[in-house]
């Protein structure tokens, strides 16, 4: 073992992390006993030789795509899981934000829910029922707090669990992308309590692909790729180092001619960008979105009819918006904005399909479905259903 | 795609309870969310979990005792089941729920970190608060309708606690288990008839007729069912008012404790695959 580490420090050496991906999906005894035959199994390094160290009061964000190894250093730190190879040492209480509101029981009130996930986080009853008021009111539910949270929306659920997760009063704060839901009121004070907890001497480590997110929290960051370390230091240059690193990531893919789509054509990317301008799969109801299609064409294309379309988790078609007589210049990545003021959906997982036809609608030139799968959350309980309905009451 | 941890660094065979220690508030707090799920708040839902129980003693004193006549050298009959059955719910619903508790419980255990033995043993320990009601109901009685046990009765504590820790043990063991195999749980279902027959909840061992003519049957069906000697035993000092020979005893304070410090060093050792395979 290596030398202790303060409270708020984490120190790892060499970590490495293997995972075994079985290839048969035998999860049966039955089918094991039966069958007898071992499955086959191909190894994943999801981590390889990473070295962190991280001082108290520090915030380090961690970027990279999905697949490049955030998720899994996160819950390493959390001690969810341990390292194959390498040490890593974490000092102190950590409290995690990785999933919040993990361990709700959706037939328990908001306040008996606050002592079932504050148990879990490891903090005393005493000590809960002398900062109760605090996190109802801090998650602004003094109404609704002896209301079981099943009736709430999934925005009161967030508020919820983020003010015990931040009641934790932890050494160690590791948030995972659980900022990017709620109202923009509602992020600006978990903003500043993070703040308030990072000034209070608290060590961060925060985990996004909403790169600036992690330029406003982070003072330093490091980007992964395929499990390794590529970049380290401040965090804006690593953003901006992982900004360039994607963009010719485009430029290789876009050369390979791979992605959805014929050989002459095809959706390179679909986003979605939020009201404040970042990239996100998760907004709120009535947030205003544009949906961003990439597309790409080795000898270009005149009059392309491009058709966004929505569907829902069963798959079924909730409305699709067509726009003709596109014109993309030859190998040219090209970029195509449908703007919503608010989109029509009030709460849900949702699926966005892009489809690019020849003019004459002949030929279907590029498909890319489920190009992005976007979460809607309600902003407050009046309504149920996934669709926004929108109206304004007028009462007697 | 299924994806399996590979092993990291070696953790000791034995378990750790230290790493308990701070826990004791969250044990409760499962414990009093599994009561409450389990009896949806109301008085009554702890009335139906005595109310199935008796009403089954009623239906096999009518058929084994009054028209069958099958029971009729085991006094106190109604009794005699209504203890086998009140120690077999115990054992079995414990059981039953703890194995399929991990997996019911996945998002907590995929998120955050507390020692996961926990959650099983919450659901072990919430069904204790039936099977204490029904004792505190039955013993009085019992020591109306058979006074001499009044000296014994005391030791169906230490006995109780022996059947909680096997109970503890298997579903540490299983829940593990059902984490690897999502069909444990429905075999689970499957053993459980034929085990509570097998079991001597509503004859007794020693008063089958043809029990003497294969006394080694019988000793199977007595130590090689983990839960016989708890029955039994339980039974001698509430209904007999005799305490078991030694090999009885040894076997509820060995058998119980051991299977629960093994399962516990599962549940530990396989921490860090529980949370990749679930």
């Amino acid at each position: 073992m290596g030398v202790a580490v303060a409270d708020g420090e984490i120190r790892g050496r060499g970590i490495g992390r293997l995972f075994k991906i079985r290839l048969s999906q035998s999860r049966s005894l039955k089918e094991t006993i039966l069958r007898r035959d071992l499955p086959q199994t191909r190894e994943l390094w999801a981590l390889r030789d990473v070295d962190l160290d991280v001082h108290p009061g520090e915030a380090l964000g961690i970027v990279g795509q999905n697949g490049s190894g955030k998720s899994t250093l996160l819950k390493l730190i959390a001690g969810i899981f341990a390292p194959s190879l390498g040490e890593l040492e974490v000092g102190g209480r950590v409290g995690s934000l990785i999933e919040i509101g993990a361990g709700f029981h959706p037939d328990f009130t908001g306040v008996e829910n606050v002592y079932l996930n504050a148990a879990i986080y490891g903090l005393k009853r005493r000590y809960v029922d002398e900062h109760l008021d605090e996190i109802i009111g801090f998650a602004e539910l003094e109404d609704f707090a002896d209301v079981p949270v099943r009736t709430y929306s999934s925005g009161m659920y967030m508020r919820l669990g983020f003010s015990v997760a931040m009641h934790v009063n932890p050494d160690v704060l590791l948030l995972d992308e659980v900022l990017a839901v709620g109202d923009e009121a509602f992020q600006q004070k978990c903003f500043g309590r993070i703040a308030d907890f990072k000034r209070a001497g608290g060590t961060i480590v925060f985990v996004s692909h909403d790169p600036s997110a992690v330029e406003r929290v982070c003072d330093r960051a490091v980007l992964l790729e395929h499990g390794r370390v590529v970049e380290e230091g401040a965090a804006v240059e690593v953003v901006s180092a992982y900004h360039r690193r994607l963009v010719n990531r485009a430029t290789d893919t876009a050369a390979r001619k791979d992605g959805a789509g014929s050989e002459l054509l095809r959706v390179h990317e679909v986003r979605a960008i939020a009201g404040d301008g970042t990239a996100r799969d998760r907004v709120t109801e009535g947030e205003p979105v544009t949906i961003e299609v990439w597309l790409y064409a080795e000898e270009g294309a005149e009059g392309a009819r491009v058709t966004v379309g929505f569907r829902d988790t069963a798959g079924q078609p909730l409305g699709s918006q067509t726009v003709e007589g596109v014109r993309l210049r030859p190998a040219r990545l090209e970029l195509l904005r449908l703007r919503f003021p608010g989109l029509p959906m009030r709460e849900g997982r949702f699926f966005v399909d892009v489809i690019v036809n020849s003019e004459d609608l002949d030929a279907e030139l590029a498909r890319d479905e489920r190009a992005l799968e976007l979460s809607v959350f309600s902003r407050d309980s009046a309504g149920s259903g996934p669709i926004r309905l929108g109206g304004s009451w007028e009462l007697p | 795609m299924a994806v399996e941890a590979v092993a990291p660094r070696g953790t000791p065979l034995l378990p750790s309870f230290t790493r308990l220690s701070g826990y004791r508030e969250l044990l409760w707090t499962l414990i009093r969310r599994e009561i409450r799920v389990r009896y949806k708040g109301s008085a009554l839902g702890l009335v139906w979990s005595l109310v199935y129980p008796l009403s089954m003693m009623l239906v096999y004193t009518l058929l084994f005792s009054v028209l069958w006549k099958a029971a009729r050298n085991i006094p106190h009959y109604p009794l005699f089941v209504l203890v086998g059955l009140a120690t077999w719910g115990f054992f079995q619903a414990s059981v039953q729920l703890g194995s399929g508790s991990l997996l019911a419980n996945a998002d907590l255990i995929k998120k955050v970190w507390f020692p996961r033995e926990l959650i099983p043993a919450a659901s072990v320990l919430a069904q204790t608060t039936s099977a204490l009601v029904m004792f505190a109901i039955l013993i009085p009685i019992n020591i109306a309708f058979v006074p001499e046990t009044a000296r014994t009765v005391p030791l169906v504590i230490p006995f109780f606690a022996g059947l909680l820790c096997l109970a503890l043990g298997l579903a540490w063991l299983l829940s593990v288990a059902n984490v690897f195999y999502r069909d444990v749980e429905h075999l689970l279902a499957v053993i459980f008839l034929p085990w509570f027959f097998l079991t001597p909840i509503l004859y007794g061992l020693d008063q089958l007729p043809a029990g003497s003519a294969h006394p080694w049957l019988i000793d199977i069906l007595r130590y090689g069912n983990p839960v016989t000697p708890y029955v039994e035993g339980i039974r001698a000092v509430l209904l007999q008012a005799t305490v078991p020979g030694p090999g009885v005893l040894l076997y509820i304070f060995l058998v119980g404790p051991g299977l629960a410090v093994l399962g516990l060093s599962v549940v530990q050792r396989n921490e860090d695959s529980l949370a990749v395979e679930l």
